[in-house]
This record gives structure tokens, sequence and C-alpha cells, in this order.
């Protein structure tokens, strides 16, 4: 999908989130002026877009212009858009670009939020994350954090890493029990514009003999040679992925 | 940083544990207060705690644990000494027939309450509609308290005593939930999708987002 030079060379930034299967959820992408300003005279159209193994988008939607007050949620059922091809999913992105002025800092993004209803049950809210033009200081970005993960046989914690970027990412996963045990992937590779999948017992067979003295809770810290996107959330056996939420950078 | 406490809220069989992982920097344990609150700020329980270096600390905040300091079922615990490293976090553990949830905790600001401003960024709260009868909004709010309450002489002495301004005494933080679903019947009655908003954004709040489907049993504690 062609874009034009001035949407690329906007110095508002796009957002990205997981591209969750849509046979396993309703996403609708929220679009809050509310969350980006509180100037009457703000105005912003959104550009949506949808990535899934290259740097081509396989579809994209435009809002038109909204303005301040307005509260835009766009469906992507209603869109009639093709399925990302992995069962892993894919990547959105969510490019809001505020058209009356430029950002005070040379760049800057405005973040939104996605949400997804499980088609059987479940869901979560997760906020979009930028992968350049984002404020927060961190004192690294190979490594972000998990607190209070899960594994036994009652709740599993799954884990979404997404890579927006145009080169493949090598990540592993560290789980660390209460007391200090610690199980290690090897380290895997996500490939450009991919999201990864997995559950912390597939990743790691014995995750759940190691957390079993402290009731099946740890936590964990995803490591990647590039900054990926990190989410993670709880399954219970026979219900959906629930409580999606992202990892936590270690803020400087 | 704050996180809400979940024990037996609404007469549901509902329970929280607190993890405190302290991954990577100084090779050390991480200790911390844990301060425990009932909604309406008043705080029932303070803990010392310690997240070994490379692990985490679990902390128990079910019914059985908290259930007789929190009469309303819910509450909020505070980590009053950020750990170097690492974050403080909970997981609400539910029945084993129900669906769970989780949370992050909330930063609170650096300095209490900033002064009223109008162009302040409003609470903003995305969602779709909640469920009937289960959507609430826990927040926390900084907010200034009377210049003659015990919390604010406490302040006040302390600042005195680091030489600091005693205008630290209108930085005393407080506690509010505000069950959302009693205050908007729309909402109540899960027929009304929207934002949250504050409005004025006078105090730094952070808030968290509990929804409950009661013929499910499914919780969501998220933050805002």
């Amino acid at each position: 999908v062609a874009r034009s030079a001035s949407l690329e060379r906007s110095p508002w930034l796009p957002s990205y989130a997981w591209w969750a299967p849509p046979e396993e959820y309703a996403l609708t992408v929220v679009l809050s002026s509310f969350h980006s300003t509180t100037q009457a005279e703000g105005e912003f159209e959104a550009y949506l877009r949808g990535f899934a193994g290259s740097g081509q988008a396989l579809w994209e939607h435009e809002t038109g212009p909204y303005r301040h007050g307005d509260e835009v949620a766009v469906e992507l059922d209603a869109l009639d858009l093709p399925a990302p091809p992995s069962p892993s999913g894919g990547v959105i992105e969510v490019h809001v670009i505020r058209t009356d002025r430029a950002p005070d800092r040379p760049v800057d993004c405005l973040g939104q939020w996605v949400h997804a209803e499980g088609r059987e049950g479940g869901g979560y809210l997760i906020p979009t994350i930028p992968i350049r033009g984002q404020e927060k200081r961190v004192q690294r970005d190979d490594l972000q954090v998990l607190p209070g993960v899960m594994s036994d046989s009652g709740v599993e914690t799954e884990i979404v890493l997404v890579n927006p970027i145009d080169v493949a990412t090598e990540a592993r996963l560290t789980v660390s029990s209460a007391g200090g045990l610690v199980l290690d992937t090897e380290p895997f590779e996500i490939p450009p514009w991919s999201a990864w999948r997995g559950s912390l017992s597939n990743e790691l067979p014995r995750v759940r003999r190691m957390l079993a003295e402290d009731g099946g809770v740890g936590s964990a810290a995803v490591y990647s040679s590039h900054k990926i996107l990190p989410f993670f959330g709880f399954r219970s056996p026979g219900l959906a992925l629930t409580c999606m939420d992202h990892a936590a950078p270690m803020f400087a | 940083m704050y996180m809400p406490v979940l024990a037996g809220y609404g007469g549901y069989e509902i329970d929280t544990r607190l993890i405190v992982f302290n991954w990577e920097g100084a090779q050390e344990p991480a200790g911390f207060r844990l301060d425990l609150m009932r909604p309406n700020g008043e705080r029932v329980s303070a803990s010392r705690h310690e997240a070994p270096s490379g692990g985490s600390t679990v902390i128990d905040m079910s019914r059985a644990a908290v259930g007789q300091l929190l009469p309303e079922g819910v509450g909020l615990a505070k980590d009053r000494a950020r750990p170097s490293r690492g974050r403080l976090a909970p997981a609400v553990l539910p029945p084993r027939d129900a669906d769970l949830g989780n949370d992050h905790a909330r930063e609170e600001g650096p300095q209490g309450p900033a002064p009223a401003r109008t162009a302040a960024l409003p609470l903003d709260l995305p969602d779709r509609a909640l469920a009937p009868a289960g959507g609430g909004l826990l927040l926390v709010r900084q907010h200034p308290a009377r210049a003659d309450a015990r919390p604010a002489l406490g302040l006040a002495e302390r600042g005195r005593r680091n030489g600091r301004s005693s205008a630290a005494g209108d930085r005393v933080r407080a506690v509010r939930a505000r069950p959302l679903h009693e205050h908007v019947d729309s909402v109540a009655a899960g027929a009304k999708a929207g934002s949250v908003r504050l409005d004025p954004a006078t105090f730094k709040v952070a808030g968290h987002m509990l929804r409950h489907d009661p013929e499910a049993q499914l919780w969501r504690v998220q933050h805002l």
C-alpha cells in the first residue's frame, strides 16, 4: 500500500500493537482525542496498517479528520481485512497525526489503545507503543521485565513479542522463581514486522516444576537484540487469554 | 507505586498476591515498605519486605491474610520505597473455575499533587461497554489535605527535619474509590462505551479499572 511522502516524513510517529488472530479476537482500535491533548483546537487524522512478515502493509485504513472531543473506534471486523497469515498474528500500526500543529519536540507519538474482545470470552485492552520517538528514558533497550508470571495446571502465562522493524530480532526469555532459580530459552528469531507468540510451559518445559514451590508464581524477563514490544497475558484451561498487558522497561 | 488489592470484593472469591521482581542492577536484596490502605485512605497496615536479587517476593494479600483489614473487600497497596530495580505488580488470583486478571502498579507523582492547571492531560480511559453492574474505577488520587490533618502535620514536621519547605504539608496523598457504575446509570446497564475523563485535571491520578462479569466470574483489572 503506497503512502504519501508527507505521511512518511511526518514528525508525528506511529505506534504499534499486536494484530491478534481475528478468529480469536475482535479488535477495536480506540482513537481518543482526549488522550492526545486538552487543546480544543486539536485536529487529527489516523492511519491504521496491518503487517505480517514484511514492511509491505497488507492493508491500510484512513479514519479521515477528527477533532478534539471526538472519539473514534475502528472495529477491524467491519473493514473486511485479510487475516494475518501466521497463527501468531501480526503487527498493527496506529499512526495518529495532529494536523493543526507540529510536536513540541522534533518528533512525538500519540499512543492510543487496542481493545480486544475474545470470540469465546476474555479479552484485553492494551496501549499502542512507539518504537521510535518515545519520551520515556530507559536504562537499556534490550531488556524488559514481566513481573508476576504464572505457570501451573490452572493458569498459564502467554507472551506475545511484536517486532515492528525491518530487520529480524533475536530474543530469549528468562523466567525466575521467587527464590531466584532461573530457566532460559535458547535465543530465537522474530522475523521483521512479525509477532511471536508462546506460552511459558511450551517454551520452558520445566518451568512449572521450578515455580511449583512458590505457588506457580515467578517473574520473567525478555532480552532482545533490538527493542521489541512484549505483551503478556494469562489463560486458564479452556478459557480465553485475558488481561494482556505490556512488559516494563528498566526506567532510568 | 500503587496497586489495587482485591480480597473478597463484592463477596466474591477473589484474592490478591503482590509480586516484586528484583532483576538486574545491584546484586543485593531490594528492600521496601508496603502500606495497605482502605479505599477511604486509612492506612491499616505497614510492613517491610525484601525482594532477593534475581528473584521475586510474593506477598499474600488474600482474604485470609488481609480480609479483616479491608471490610470493603478492596483496598490499595502502596510501595513506599521503590526498589532500585524491578517493579511491583500484583497477580489477581481467581477461583480455579474463573478467569483472572493482572495489573501493574502505577507510579505516583514525584512531588505529590501538581498545582491546578487547565492544560494538563486529563485522565482518559478508552474502553467499551462495562459489564452490567460490574464496571468500576478505582482511583488513587493525590489531593491536598487540611492543614490540621495528622498526616499533613507529620509531613510538615518531617519536612522541617529534612530542611524542606513546610509547603510539603499540602502534599498528603489519599485514596478514593469510585465505582463508576454507581455514578453513571448507562454504565451500570452496560449500555455505554467510551472514555472516562476527569475534569478538571487538577491532580495527578494513578488509576485502575476493575471489570467484573459476575456470570462468567471474569475479572479484569488493568491500570489506566
